[in-house]
């Protein structure tokens, strides 16, 4: 009788839980996110052991992927350069006489943060990695891979971080056609390993560069954040066009990114 | 229900789903191996370790998810709805099974899109490959992960063998 007395129906056990679960559908992001860091923290280094055993499966030709990888951070270097070079040249030509920084990183800090998991499958499009605000880290900074903007710092915890890639659906990115057009646009994630710059009224060519335009307190200069891989022409007004970008380097492959800390002392 | 298997084999299966399976990932659409055991829990089990399991699958999913609640609210709700269901209609064969992973996998991907809607930041998306290709693929794969799940849950698993073949024998 006593054992009887202690036992709970199916029908409570089922109300209880479901609220249970609708309090923590309607408790804070900020809040449950560190049940989910928790989790990360604690599993680290299996996380890492799987994000590793992905990569070498994936990693079919290494001489040609390594090859491949150089020259992606040579272009995307060669297209920062190029993109700072035009800033400066701006600069000078409308505010002569004033002393600029050297280079647009200048006075900047450079985290180095490795990737534990990248959950690239849908929609979702984001990273997890190993630098949190304990490293200076801080919601909106710009993260870099093979020297090119791949996506924004989106959750910060002590020490991980998420990033949303710029392919993230929910990803908002202003950017600049180099040569179409130099008024910033936006630029959406599709959430298929591309974004889209939708309503653009000049058709850019394939492979254009396509520039990160910056953000006073997170990007001093313009960055490149990806290239143009294909022009279509918008389903509802066929004289503008929407046009797809596809990022700077193949995300799923980095084993390690550097996120862009302006205010490092602060 | 032993208990203990069951929570090493969320966590291997949680860990798994966070990024190994992305080395088999078909056209960026992975299985899902939460809702293979959703699955499996919820027609092989009885209905009170039906809901705890459901639910538990459904905050391991959330774990490794975009945001915390609508996996498990759905899974919970969807797993339990099939373990009832299940009472109704036979799903002792491998297709019937494939059937069910898919169905429920697509219900679970609807009922999370929506719940999301309530959250202050919605992080699920309708996608056909979240609405349609990760049940696809876990429906193929999952019947045959039943066998070894089942094996080291200490489940036990009849299924039917064709008619042809049971008059034969």
């Amino acid at each position: 009788m006593a054992r009887k007395r202690h036992e709970i129906s199916n029908r409570m056990l089922l109300v209880w839980l479901t609220l249970a679960g609708g309090i923590l559908l309607l408790t804070p992001q900020k809040i449950t996110g560190k049940f989910q860091g928790a989790f990360t923290h604690a599993f680290r280094f299996p996380l890492r052991l799987g994000r590793s055993i992905t990569l070498s499966a994936r990693m079919t030709d290494t001489a040609a992927y390594t090859s491949r990888r150089t020259a992606e951070q040579y272009e995307n270097h060669i297209a920062n350069l190029a993109a700072e070079l035009e800033q400066k040249n701006r600069q000078i030509e409308t505010l002569a006489k004033i002393r600029y920084r050297q280079h647009g990183l200048a006075g900047t800090a450079l985290v180095m943060a490795d990737v534990i998991t990248a959950n690239l499958v849908g929609s979702r499009n984001e990273l997890l990695i190993n630098r949190g605000q304990n490293d200076g880290l801080q919601v909106e900074q710009f993260v870099l891979g093979e020297n090119c903007i791949i996506g924004t710092v989106s959750y910060v915890w002590a020490r991980q971080a998420k990033v949303k890639l710029v392919t993230d659906s929910s990803s908002r990115l202003a950017v600049i056609p180099t040569k179409s057009g130099q008024k910033p646009v936006w630029m959406f994630g599709d959430g298929n390993g591309q974004a889209v710059i939708r309503w653009a009224k000049t058709k850019p060519a394939i492979g254009e560069q396509v520039l990160a335009q910056k953000y006073p307190g997170f990007l001093d200069c313009p960055m490149i954040a990806g290239r143009v891989s294909e022009c279509k022409r918008n389903d509802q007004n066929a004289l503008l066009w929407d046009i797809m970008v596809r990022p700077g380097c193949d995300v799923a492959m980095l084993p390690s990114v550097t996120v862009i800390v302006t205010n490092p002392g602060r | 229900m032993h208990w203990l298997r069951f929570v090493v084999l969320l966590t291997v299966a949680t860990l798994l789903q966070a990024d190994l399976l992305n080395a088999i990932e078909v056209a960026g659409i992975k299985p899902d191996l939460h809702l293979i055991l959703l699955a499996l829990f919820a027609i092989f089990c009885e209905p009170k370790e039906a809901i705890i399991t459901s639910f538990s699958i459904g905050l391991a999913a959330d774990l490794i998810g975009p945001s915390m609640g609508p996996g498990t609210l759905s899974f919970g709700l969807l797993g339990t709805a099939l373990c009832y269901m299940s009472k109704y209609i036979s799903l002792q064969r491998m297709p019937f099974q494939a059937v069910a992973i898919f169905v429920l996998g697509f219900a679970a991907a609807v009922f999370a899109y929506l719940l999301s809607i309530f959250q202050t930041q919605p992080a699920y998306q309708k996608t056909f490959g979240a609405l349609f290709g990760t049940p696809l693929y876990s429906a193929i794969v999952g019947p045959f992960l039943f066998l070894p799940i089942a094996w080291w849950m200490h489940i036990r698993i009849q299924r039917r063998r064709s008619r042809r073949r049971s008059n034969y024998l």
